[in-house]
């Protein structure tokens, strides 16, 4: 085959010169690659590394988690849990609409939530990530990472968000967090604080309660970001990282399933008990029903569901176990009777006449028993509860000296508990009358205080606070939080600076009370020997009884409407012969207190004492079969919901 | 015909042939391909943990398949270059017949693995990449018919070669794999300006090549983002380029250490596209210098013995595997070191991956086989003569 005259010589250098030009095109491009490999290893790294120096270097802030609140059993009341939500990015989405709409076929979220969505998008700056929908399940949250190709922009990412597992139950005591609000900042309890966390877009910092009170004990150190950002403020990338310091952990003294107890016992009654240790002042359980779930405001509430809760004519939201302020009725007799006993105006055995009123110039003040009570000592006075008998003494004693006492006994007296709103109460003197109404204190204004009517108010709390110290002798304090090192505590507070054999008189009573055939409260005794409980009714009234009703008669509780019936109380301890625990009942327009208090305060102790469900024997035999109704139908949380720690699922 | 021999004509007939292949084999390129397979073991064992994890596998069986494949491989390739360039070229016509009708059956039978483009077969345990193996086997053939039509009353060759080109460029766009599509069109090219293509074409071509490209970032949106994505002076850090940017950053002169690299735990392709950045996070710029070492001696020495070479079927078909050879090594680094815009490619011999290295072995088989030493010269022409 004759080959072409090309292929010769001449083709043959053109052939040469070609490859020469392909092979240096090749060695020159390796060389600008190694250049530039050079460039960006040697000298960008160097760069790098010089960025500190410059200003493009931010700070930011990388929240804590916050602290955690246990019971006294190390069961969780406040957690945190992860927490998957999506932002978006405006400038990597493109087209914002086109991009939601994709993102909507995983998560569906409501049409209003879309708009408002799409209004934060558009008003914030393109790089500012906008958080498109919080609380997804993990299997949104993997769909969206798994389709991120086709959401551009789009960034699932995990946080933080606090949860209240025992939801209702510690609503007002626990509280809840919230984002922080100008408010907050301003005027309200965070103005002196200047933590630069603080200054992050909805912050959570706690609202009410404990939550409130211990924000800073509970919200732990920021930790920080080094960022490199540009000029506009993006973020170009993360230096390093220094980790904050989480928030530390508080440890109550309530006992969640106590606690749970006593909310589900109290129902729907507008209502409010305290459990207290009368040694220790640990308060166990301090319940106010009805109650609501903390758990909704976290979320943020639905203007509905708030409305609901502010219009409630039971006032949910209210913590009356600490912010109520009631007459405390018959159960301020006690502190009537110490004061007498100790300014020596009347002796234990002195006996007073009622014959069912007392003529106090041409006013007669009513006993509760119109046709009298007849002759009658202190501990049957109290058993009975004889208003007359107080009356008398209060007018031999003065106000001056029955107020000192109620203080002595924890009334009238703000308690320092870390929870929202205590309120201190009141025990009137004449100064303060004088003051605050313009007016002189009359021997009439003496008298009702005698028996805690009148100007007298007190919170349930400040109630329990008295029981405990008359069971005790001591001066005990309430306690909320418990110190976590320390298990046992504080060496046994103070004897109280009275005379322990007036006290041992007034414990009598008390027992009668519940424990004898005349007693008040006979109705709510209990039969198990060792557990017997002492206490005081208290029926305490809303509204003056006019002459012209009493006439008529007066009108029965119960045809009255709800909000103008008497508050029912109730004060007991138990066990009677060694005291533990105290408890203050008191059921708002309830009516009696024999009748709607004190079997609430007899269910608690008894609960209390047990550890769980008391066992019928200890109530009355005619009782057992209504107890026993009572006890199945009562909606107790399960007992797994009690297990220590993180157990749950 | 008479036989005319000057000096001592090195051509023995009956000479073994293995110490004939050792002999005439180019040591320098095949020691470069051994150095190139080790660093790409090397890289695996980097690699392979952070990808086996996230397939919930043993951490180095990526690294077990990359030996099993990289074996494979090298056999292929040293089989292959022993053979003659009369086998190579049937073995080329072979392989390129196999593999066109493999990548027209791909829009029926394939799988696209989730990624959006149908660019594999799924054997099960393995998946084959046609346009892989395509490639060396269209050079081979292109080669053929430019050299056919340097003989008088040859074919059209040129223009055959170009439709066939053509043809290939198009089942790859509907995949859709243009960097593949690319990389055959420059390889084509390449041959053609070495057959000795009229300048003025070749202008025209460059022109061509910036209307298309023009084209291409008015209609597709993708294009246009990745081209976008390469012009701005800031890369977004979240992107793949922006981790690699990093890690080749972070690496400096001497890599951040053995195992202690970041980026590929972030990076989808770390074991494919990407390889780079895990060496030069790693190891640092020595390790990147000497990959760029061994990559451009075997192009460049390839080359350089290729233009000696007399026959135009070896020369152009040897030049047309050199360079594709050392273009995708080229784009791929050029890629992660932002010289070039963001174009998936595998780098060849250190990227994992079964298809891409056994047809890297095939195609420095060949390449091999052509850059072997031959009487050249006089001589050259004689027995070119004798041997048709």
């Amino acid at each position: 085959m004759k080959r072409t005259p090309k292929d010769t010589e001449a083709s043959a250098r053109v052939v040469s010169r070609r490859g020469l030009i392909l092979g240096g095109g090749m060695a020159a491009f390796s060389a600008v690659l190694t250049a530039r490999m050079r460039y960006m290893q040697v000298e960008q790294a160097d760069q790098f590394r010089l960025l500190a120096d410059e200003n493009r270097i931010n700070i930011r802030l990388v929240p804590p988690s916050r602290g955690l609140i246990f019971d006294r059993a190390g069961v969780i009341l406040a957690d945190n849990e992860q927490n998957y939500r999506v932002v978006l990015v405006r400038e990597d989405a493109g087209n914002v609409e086109d991009v939601l709409a994709r993102l909507q076929k995983i998560i569906k979220l409501p049409e209003e939530e879309l708009e408002k969505v799409k209004e934060e998008i558009d008003r914030r700056s393109p790089f500012v990530p906008v958080t498109v929908a919080d609380r997804l399940s993990w299997k949104a949250f993997s769909e969206i990472a798994v389709n991120a190709p086709a959401l551009p922009g789009v960034t699932p990412e995990v946080g933080q968000s606090r949860i209240y597992p025992l939801d209702e139950d510690f609503a007002h005591i626990v509280g809840y967090v919230g984002p922080v609000s100008d408010y907050d900042l301003t005027e309200g309890y965070l103005a002196d604080d200047d933590d630069p966390l603080l200054q992050i877009p909805k912050f959570q910092v706690g609202k009410t309660g404990v939550e409130a009170k211990r924000e800073h004990d509970l919200r732990g150190q920021a930790g920080t970001r080094r960022i490199e950002v540009n000029a506009q403020g993006r973020v170009m990338r993360e230096l390093d990282r220094v980790e904050g310091r989480s928030g530390q952990d508080i440890r109550l003294t309530v006992d969640s399933a106590l606690q749970n107890y006593l909310q589900v016992r109290l129902g729907d009654e507008s209502a409010s008990a305290v459990v207290m240790n009368v040694e220790t002042g640990d308060l166990l359980a301090i319940g106010s029903a009805p109650s609501f779930d903390p758990n909704k405001f976290v979320r943020g509430i639905s203007v509905a569901d708030y409305r609901a809760l502010l219009e409630d004519d039971h006032r949910p939201l209210a913590n009356k176990s600490v912010q109520g302020a009631y007459p405390p009725g018959s159960t301020f007799k006690m502190v009537t009777a110490l004061a007498a006993l100790e300014d020596g105006v009347i002796e234990p055995d002195e006996e007073v006449y009622c014959p069912g009123y007392k003529e106090l110039g041409r006013r007669r003040f009513h006993c509760w028993k119109r046709w009298g009570h007849g002759d009658l000592a202190l501990v049957n006075a109290l058993e009975q509860s004889c208003d007359v008998y107080f009356y008398d003494i209060a007018e031999r004693v003065g106000i001056e000296k029955i107020t000192a006492m109620a203080r002595k006994l924890g009334l009238g007296i703000r308690h320092d508990l870390p929870v929202s709103a205590v309120v201190g109460g009141l025990t009137p003197t004449k100064a303060w009358k004088r003051e605050n109404r313009d007016a002189d204190w009359l021997i009439g204004d003496t008298l009702n205080a005698g028996i805690g009517q009148g100007f007298v108010l007190t919170s349930p709390l400040q109630l329990a606070v008295m029981t405990a110290r008359i069971a005790s002798g001591r001066q005990v304090e309430p306690r909320l939080v418990r110190s976590i090192e320390a298990q046992d505590e504080a060496p046994a507070p103070p004897p109280l600076d009275i005379n322990p054999a007036h006290l041992q008189f007034i414990r009598e009573g008390m027992y009668s009370v519940v424990n004898s055939g005349s007693g008040t409260a006979r109705g709510s005794r209990v039969v198990a020997e060792g557990l017997r409980m002492a206490g005081k009714t208290g029926t305490s009234q809303v509204r003056n009884i006019t002459a012209a009703e009493r006439a008529r008669g007066v009108t029965r509780n119960e045809d009255l409407p709800w909000e103008r019936r008497d508050h029912a109380l109730f004060v007991s301890y138990a066990p009677a012969d060694a005291p533990k625990l105290a408890c203050s009942v008191v059921v708002e327009h309830g009516g009696g207190g024999s009748l709607a208090a004190a079997p609430i305060a007899r269910d608690i102790l008894l609960q209390a004492l047990y550890g769980g469900t008391p066992p019928l024997e200890a109530y009355p035999t005619s009782q057992r079969g209504t107890i026993r109704t009572r006890q199945k139908d009562l909606p107790l949380r399960d007992p797994s919901s009690f297990t220590e720690g993180r157990s749950r699922a | 015909m008479t036989e005319m021999v000057f000096g001592a004509a090195p051509v023995r007939d009956g000479e073994p042939i293995l110490p004939r292949w050792w002999r005439t084999i180019d040591r320098w390129s095949l020691a470069c391909v051994f150095l190139l397979f080790g660093v790409g073991m090397l890289l695996g064992l980097a690699a392979s943990p952070p990808l086996a994890a996230r397939n919930e596998l043993n951490p180095f069986y990526y690294v077990q398949r990359q030996a099993f494949f990289g074996g494979l491989a090298l056999t292929t390739m040293l089989l292959v270059s022993m053979m003659s360039p009369q086998v190579v070229r049937r073995l080329g016509v072979l392989g390129c017949v196999g593999a066109l009708a493999a990548l027209a059956l791909l829009p029926f039978f394939g799988t696209d693995f989730g990624k959006g483009a149908v660019r594999w077969f799924s054997l099960g345990f393995a998946s084959v990449q046609p346009s892989e193996f395509l490639k060396p086997g269209l050079i081979v053939v292109s080669g053929w018919l430019m050299a056919a039509s340097q003989e008088i009353n040859g074919p059209p060759g040129k223009s055959l070669s170009l439709g066939l080109v053509l043809v290939v460029v198009g089942l790859l766009a509907i995949q859709p794999d243009f960097g593949q599509a690319c990389l055959v069109l420059f390889g084509w090219g390449v041959m053609y300006f070495v057959a000795g293509a009229p300048f003025t074409l070749l202008i025209g071509m460059a022109a061509m090549v910036v209307v298309g490209g023009t084209m291409a970032y008015k209609t597709s949106e993708h294009f246009a983002r990745r081209i976008d994505g390469f012009l701005s002076p800031e890369i977004d850090p979240r992107t793949q380029l922006g981790y690699a940017t990093d890690a080749i950053r972070e690496g400096g002169f001497f890599g951040v250490g053995v195992g202690e690299g970041h980026v590929k735990w972030s990076l989808p392709d770390a074991h494919t596209d990407f390889i780079i950045a895990v060496a030069a996070e790693e190891y640092g710029l020595i390790l990147v210098l000497f990959i760029i070492l061994l990559y451009m001696t075997i192009t460049v020495r390839s080359l350089m013995r290729l233009i000696r070479e007399r026959d135009p079927f070896i020369r152009l078909a040897g030049t047309g595997l050199a360079c594709s050879f050392g273009v995708q090594a080229i784009i791929n680094m050029g890629v992660a070191v932002r010289l070039l815009p963001a174009k998936g490619m595998t780098l060849p011999f250190v990227s994992y991956g079964g298809s891409s290295l056994i047809a890297g072995g095939i195609t420095l088989g060949m390449l091999l086989a052509f850059s072997r030493t031959r009487p050249q010269g006089e001589i050259g022409d004689i027995l070119l003569k004798r041997r048709r």
